[in-house]
């Protein structure tokens, strides 16, 4: 690999109004130990909510904000939304975080389901930017959250929204029919994280949806960095494709210098 | 730095997915080139088997004589024959311990037959692993959803039979908790995970009650070994050996 590894799918964890020290001191130590360059900073798991108010959302982002003007070197933020906000707090927390706050992308959790006609607005503004939307997704065998997405749910929202770069998360959570969902969705695609390291599925989504559309995601501090980066280096790849779900897929859809073309 | 004892991995086929490195020769080929120099095995197919012993016995006469695996016996013990199943075990392929996976057997270790295989265990000094969960319950078939094992009834058991060795294995952060204060039971790794899995694992249990195990093949053995593969700032080296092996040793009574 040329360079270091990119995580599309980390949390900060902590009740302070911003990241203390001790925490980007930690992260900043691990990342290291594992290779890791730069990570994408979701939200805050600390006050999340399955419906978070306003208030809420613009505490998470600007604590996220904190994060990447501390660390630069290591944190990109993606502006956290809930879509049953009024379009015109949707619209100026994108404005806030993004073009002006240089985050990269936006993160949607399980406030509306993915095919929620509120979500529009979000989309056409990610698509204006040129910015990738990250969405939850699981299918639950046990309860599945009132408006917890599944990934047929993420296609139908890939189909609406053809041109945005939709990151689908939780390969394991959405287990073989999470992948043949989002098949004949070029525009999505699906990170590695989710639940325990299963073995095979990394190597099944790279068969049935191709190198550039998998890509390394931990999900920590729920997840071990060192376990997560584990899956996608135990998985019998080749080294072109190691690259891509580490670094390269990252590059190209956030749009950073290194990009493959 | 010592060998590495991995303490629970599987050996067979898995109905839900295809899974690599299955059969003994794959699965000790694999565990060696990863640095594993003893590996504790039971039969795959005995969860689900009508009789585990059809799984058993094909399995214990494949590996017989090599020292690389030491092994579980995967017990049901709703069945009528268990104590004569566990005697033959013993007798015929000198199995090292039994393997319980009571919610796949429709049973609680709060049953009157838990607390009969307990002592006759205790009786012939003889360890016991308790797997919790085999898959993440938010992931299984459809048609097949098995709880985690209740620790709470776990904890009981193991209280109510302090001379029982007790592994736990697939435990997660609320299960390791419940055993905290039981020193008879020790806990294995492989789906403990948190920002800081064996820092985190080792400050809730201590370092004389942490096993390593892969849960191979239905984990990635690279991903699970990533635990061990920390700083000094998270845990110290003479506790890493103690989970690498002396833990696992001492468990067997080997010391």
């Amino acid at each position: 690999m040329n360079s270091g590894i990119i995580d599309i799918h980390t949390h900060f964890n902590n009740s302070d109004a911003s990241p203390p020290e001790e925490e980007l001191a930690l992260v900043q130590r691990l990342t290291k130990r594992y290779g890791i360059e730069k990570i994408i900073a979701l939200f805050n798991l600390d006050g999340a909510t399955d419906d978070p108010s306003m208030e809420n959302i613009k505490r998470l982002n600007s604590y996220d904000l904190e994060a990447t003007r501390k660390v630069p070197e290591l944190v990109i933020g993606f502006c956290y939304l809930n879509p049953s906000h009024p379009e015109s707090f949707l619209l100026e927390e994108i404005e806030r975080c993004v073009p002006k706050g240089g985050m990269k992308g936006i993160k949607l959790w399980i406030s509306v389901l993915a095919t929620d006609k509120r979500l529009d607005p979000i989309m056409k503004r990610a698509e204006e930017l040129n910015v990738p939307v990250l969405h939850h997704a699981w299918y639950k065998m046990t309860t599945q959250g009132r408006f917890e997405s599944t990934p047929a749910q993420i296609a139908d929202l890939a189909r609406r929204f053809p041109k945005v770069d939709i990151v689908m998360a939780h390969l394991t959570g959405g287990g073989a029919r999470g992948v043949l969902d989002i098949v004949d969705s070029p525009n999505v695609l699906v990170d590695t994280s989710g639940g325990q390291p299963e073995s095979e599925w990394v190597e099944y989504a790279v068969k049935r949806l191709g190198a550039e559309r998998v890509i390394y995601g931990s999900d920590w501090p729920i997840r071990d960095f060192g376990v997560q980066v584990g899956r996608v280096k135990a998985a019998r790849l080749s080294d072109a494709e190691r690259d891509l779900i580490f670094r390269g897929n990252a590059l190209r859809i956030l749009s950073m210098q290194g990009a493959a073309s | 730095m010592s060998g590495l004892v991995d303490c629970s991995v599987f050996a067979g086929p898995w109905p839900f997915r295809a899974l690599p490195n299955r059969t003994p020769v794959e699965l000790k080929a694999h565990l060696q080139a990863k640095g594993v120099t003893e590996a504790w095995v039971c039969a795959t197919e005995a969860i689900l088997y009508a009789d585990p012993m059809q799984a058993n016995e094909p399995l214990f006469d494949s590996i017989k004589d090599d020292p690389f695996f030491v092994t579980f016996a995967v017990l049901n013990l709703t069945q009528p024959t268990w104590q004569q199943d566990a005697e033959s075990c013993v007798e015929k392929w000198s199995v090292k311990g039994f393997k319980l996976f009571p919610n796949y057997h429709s049973t609680s270790l709060d049953s009157e037959e838990a607390r009969t295989f307990a002592n006759w265990a205790i009786k012939h000094e003889l360890p016991v692993a308790v797997q919790i969960r085999m898959e993440d319950e938010r992931s299984h078939h459809p048609l097949m959803k098995v709880s985690a094992v209740s620790t709470e009834s776990l904890a009981a058991w193991a209280n109510e039979h302090k001379q029982l060795r007790i592994l736990i294995c697939g435990g997660y952060g609320g299960d390791l908790r419940a055993i905290k204060d039981i020193p008879n039971v020790v806990a294995e790794i492989s789906a403990f995970e948190s920002g800081r899995s064996l820092h985190d694992a080792v400050s809730l249990l201590g370092d004389d009650r942490i096993l390593f195990a892969s849960h191979c093949p239905l984990h990635y053995f690279d991903a699970v070994a990533a635990k061990l593969d920390i700083d000094v700032e998270d845990v110290t080296i003479d506790s890493l050996e103690k989970v690498r092996s002396l833990n696992a040793i001492r468990f067997l009574g080997r010391t």
